[in-house]
Formats: structure tokens, sequence, C-alpha cells
């Protein structure tokens, strides 16, 4: 593909993703019509209108943004080092411990106790954070021992289903108050955010991308083979662990805001190339960055659209899953 | 000459016995030498050896010119990449951080691809390069990072391995010109006895944890005899 043409498709992705941004803010969700939400939108009309749009629809909005970058770049940089086209932060178990561990701390903080609702949110969050990151020590910790990409990425699997299977244990004895506040992260959501929770994840993410950055060169040679990239002078270990620890920032900034939200991580990359025609890692990752982001906006626009909002995390699935299919149908956009 | 081993004891750490023992030899410029022996007799393991992927279990290796680089055996042909790119990728660790070359590295890229008659193919994805082609590629880089140091010696673990006749010879004779006209010198393993043996200048054999030299090309035949049983009969047509 020309240059010229590179520019034209990723520009083409940057006018998509603001038209859903705008369609999200202006047109989607119930009490406000078109004409408040855009005078709203420049900070006139009535103080409800402006609530609304900055209040709720505006954080909502950069959260699934945000999300949506951080899950493609983990996706991209681990279907490399697992050389494997369905490895993403989910399918690997990233998602499922930072779930179980916030099962934990919803039971460990007694419903009676003294703390706002922000509070309980932040620190549900927190302990999010430290499952994605338990989880991904785990997946370091077998690669040093595991060396087939395709019986680590069984390794994620399997740590997802006993992640899964605790949190499941403790949901059980859980009472009904607590039981409705993991509920509500764990269906996945981007909704509830402040900006404080939104700045956060931003500067969480942007280290993540940064992490991409440096290792990109690296993430290509690993898909030729250890050997090789040793060969070049490249430290595959190193490569791997920058990678797993940029992914682990990602999706554990994503997760603890958002919820377990699966599929971006898969697709995007895979759009991405198929777009661009190239699986280079720096010239890939504009293109993997605006279509995560347009996934989640339109997951988010589509969840909004039914009559009680479904959690996006959801719409993320039913869109996904199909063109999970495909690949696995052959039409995979990596070998 | 090019790099010299001295009683070399090669095999993975650990508490396994060394694959094989006492081996010296000495590599001069120039020639295209065939490693042989059965499956497990230590071919892999010499050749990351020499190449200073794993580190020998005793003896020395001296690199005196250059420096040495192994092509593995079955790199994927990754979709998204060109030929040329994917030559770039494999200076890791000359490259800037995004991946750019030095104006000199890539002169040696482009006349690498030049001297194994793939230029043609710089822009193609290597996903639609058939196999021989790619292998032609793989040499291609292994020889241009080669030229950036001054020449070398070239390892490379089964290059005829799931080839066709004619990309087979082709890949073989390719070897053969680099060692005569680039002054780089060439180990390759091969299961291809029949085919190799005869490109070749001199054979290396591994038998049972011992290593036999043909020297020269006269004791190229009786050197593969020794390692296999089952062509003894090759050794006594050329007795004959």
């Amino acid at each position: 593909m020309t240059k010229k043409n590179v520019t034209l498709t990723i520009s083409a992705l940057a006018v998509l993703l603001a038209a859903l941004c705008l369609a999200d803010i202006l047109l989607v969700g119930s009490g406000l019509g078109l004409r408040e939400s855009f005078s709203a939108l420049f900070g006139k009309g009535s103080t409800v209108g402006r609530d609304i749009v900055w209040g709720i629809r505006a954080p909502r909005i950069l959260s699934a943004l945000i999300a949506g970058c951080a899950l493609s770049v983990s996706g991209t940089q681990m279907q490399a080092i697992f050389r494997n086209p369905l490895a993403d932060p989910h399918i690997m178990g990233v998602s499922s411990g930072a779930g179980f561990l916030a099962a934990v701390a919803t039971i460990a903080i007694p419903s009676g106790a003294a703390m706002s609702l922000g509070l309980r949110g932040l620190s549900i969050a927190g302990a999010a954070f430290i499952g994605a990151i338990l989880s991904s020590v785990l997946i370091i910790a077998a690669m040093g021992r595991i060396r087939s990409g395709g019986t680590l990425l069984i390794f994620g699997v399997m740590c997802g289903f006993i992640f899964s299977a605790f949190t499941s244990v403790l949901e059980y004895s859980a009472s009904e108050q607590s039981l409705k506040l993991f509920y509500s992260w764990a269906s996945g959501s981007f909704s509830g955010n402040t900006w404080g929770n939104i700045i956060l994840m931003c500067a969480i993410i942007l280290l993540g991308i940064l992490l991409y950055i440096i290792n990109a060169k690296g993430l290509d040679i690993i898909l030729f083979g250890d050997d090789f990239s040793r060969m070049g002078g490249a430290d595959v270990e190193r490569i791997r662990r920058i990678s797993i620890l940029g992914c682990c920032l990602s999706t554990g900034g994503v997760t603890a805001f958002c919820g377990p939200i699966g599929f971006v991580g898969i697709v995007s990359p895979h759009i991405a190339r198929g777009l661009l025609g190239t699986s280079s890692h720096m010239k890939i990752l504009p293109a993997a960055l605006l279509v995560g982001s347009a996934i989640c906006v339109a997951a988010d626009i589509i969840s909004q659209c039914f009559p009680i909002p479904v959690p996006p995390g959801s719409t993320v699935a039913i869109i996904g899953i199909p063109f999970i299919i495909y690949i696995l149908m052959g039409h995979d956009s990596f070998s | 000459m090019i790099l010299s081993a001295d009683s070399l004891l090669i095999g993975y750490g650990g508490s396994s016995s060394p694959l094989c023992r006492e081996m010296s030899f000495t590599i001069p410029e120039g020639q295209c030498i065939l490693l042989c022996g059965a499956n497990g007799s230590g071919k892999s393991t010499l050749m990351k050896t020499l190449s200073g992927m794993i580190p020998p279990l005793g003896g020395k290796i001296t690199l005196h010119k250059g420096e040495t680089v192994m092509i593995p055996t079955g790199i994927p042909k990754v979709k998204g990449f060109t030929l040329e790119e994917f030559i770039r990728t494999g200076f890791y660790s000359r490259s800037s951080w995004s991946g750019r070359v030095g104006k000199s590295e890539r002169e040696n890229i482009l006349s690498s691809m030049e001297r194994l008659g793939i230029s043609h193919l710089a822009g193609n994805d290597i996903s639609r390069l058939s196999d021989g082609e790619f292998q032609k590629g793989c040499i291609a880089s292994a020889l241009s990072r080669m030229k950036c140091s001054g020449g070398g010696l070239l390892l490379l673990d089964e290059p005829t391995a799931f080839l066709d006749v004619d990309s087979r010879s082709e890949v073989l004779r390719a070897l053969k010109q680099l060692c005569l006209e680039e002054g780089v010198s060439v180990i390759f393993s091969s299961h291809d006895i029949h085919d190799s043996v005869k490109e070749a200048d001199r054979v290396l054999a591994l038998k049972d944890g011992l290593m036999k030299d043909s020297v020269s090309a006269d004791e190229n035949i009786s050197t593969v005899a020794w390692a296999f049983s089952s062509m003894s009969h090759l050794a006594k047509n050329a007795d004959e």
C-alpha cells in the first residue's frame, strides 16, 4: 500500500470515529433532544442539559475511547508474543484475574461499612488492577517453562477458568448488596466514571502505548521465531516481558474502571492489518487504536439504543464473536 | 581463517551428558561444508553453539573474522511483511528504535538480494513467495548482516527441507556461489545427502558423540558413509 493510501485509510478511520463520537454525544440516551444536546455541547442551554452532556455522556464516550485504545494495543502485542491470532487479554485470563480480585474486594468491604459509593468503587477498581497484574505474573512465570505459544495460550485460558470458578464460589456466599455492586462492574460498562478516574485511566494507558512503541521492532522480529530473533541480536525474553507489562497496565487500567471487556483486543488488530495490508507493528498502531476505539464507541451506541441500557461488554461480544469465528474459519490475517 | 574450534564439547547444560566431545577443527574462507548425521546426533546443537546462541560445555571457539549468522529451520512466512522489510527486521541490533537502518546497511541489503537474484521480489509480501524464494530471502538476510561486519560464517539448519527438487538445487548452488564469490564460508545440515554432498567442499559428520572431518572433497563420500551405515555402498563404489 502506498503512503498516500495509508494516510487516506487512517483519515477515513478517524472521520468514522469522530462521527460515531458525535452521534453518541448528541443522539444517544434518553431525556434530551438533538437541539438541546447540541447547545449543551457548547456550554449553552439548561443546566440539566449541560449536566447530561458533560457529566454523563462525555465521560462515558471518553471511557469507551480509552478502553478501545488500551484493548487494541494489548491484543496486538499478545498476538505477536504468543504468535497466535486469537490471543488477547480476555482469552489469556487477565480479565478473569481482575474479576476475581474485584469480587474479593466487594466481599471484603462489609456492606455496613461507612464508605462512600465512590470510594467503594475505587477500591474495587484497585483490586481489579492488582488482579490483572497477578494473572500477568502467572503468565510470565509460565513463559519460563512453556516454550510453545499454543500451549501458553491454553495455559492462559485455563487460568481464566480457575479465576472464574473462584469468583463464582465467592458470589455464592456474597450478600445481595455486594453482589449488585460486583455485577455492575463485572458486566462491563463505560458509564459512571468520574473525570478523575478518566485522567488516571488515560495516564496508565499512555504508558502502555509508550511501552508498545519502544518495543515495536522487537514485536516485529519475534513473529519470525525465537531463534531468528536471537540471531538478529534481540533479547526475546526482554521483549516478552516489556510487552506483558504493557498489556498488564493497559488491560488492568481498563478492566479496573470499565469492567472486563473482551474481543476488542482480538478483533481490532486483524482489522487494522487487513486494512493497511501490513503487519509491521509501528505502521498498524494508529489504525489499531482507531479501530479499537470505534468498536467500543459503536458498542456503547448500540447498548444505549435498547429500551433499558444493556452492558456494552455484552454488545462488544455480540459484534466480536462472529468476527472471531470468521478468523477461525481460516481468513486470519496473520499466517 | 574464519573460525577455529578447539576441544569443543557441545550439548545442553544441566545434568544431561554432552552430545559430542573433543571436536577440533578450523573453517577457512570460502568453504562450503555439509554437516551430516542421524537425527539427534547434535547437528543443530553444534550450529547453535558455533553461532553463539548456546554456550559450549567445554573447549573454545575463536572467531577470526566477521561474524557467524545462523538461519534456523522453519522461519514462518508471516503475512504483512515485504521481503525487504523482513530482511530489515533481522537488523534488530543495528537499527534505530523505530527499526530504520543506516545507508550502508541498506546498500548491503540491496546488494545481497541482487547476489541471490531476488531483487525483483523486494516489494512482494513474503507470504506469497515460494518456499525456495523465501529461503533465498533468508540467506540474503544473513548475507547482508555478514557484509556489514566483513564476512564470516553462515550456518544453515536444513536449508533445503520442504523444497521441491528444482528449488533445492537452486538454493545449494546459491550457497556454493556465495563461498566462491563473497569469501564467506557456509556450514549447512541436510538430509538430502545425495544432492548436497555434490556441492560440498568438505563434510563434517557426527555419530555417537564423535566427529569425522573429510578435510578435502576426496574423502566426502567415505565420511558420509561413516555416519550412515546404509550409505556404505557409496563408499565402496567411490573406492572402485
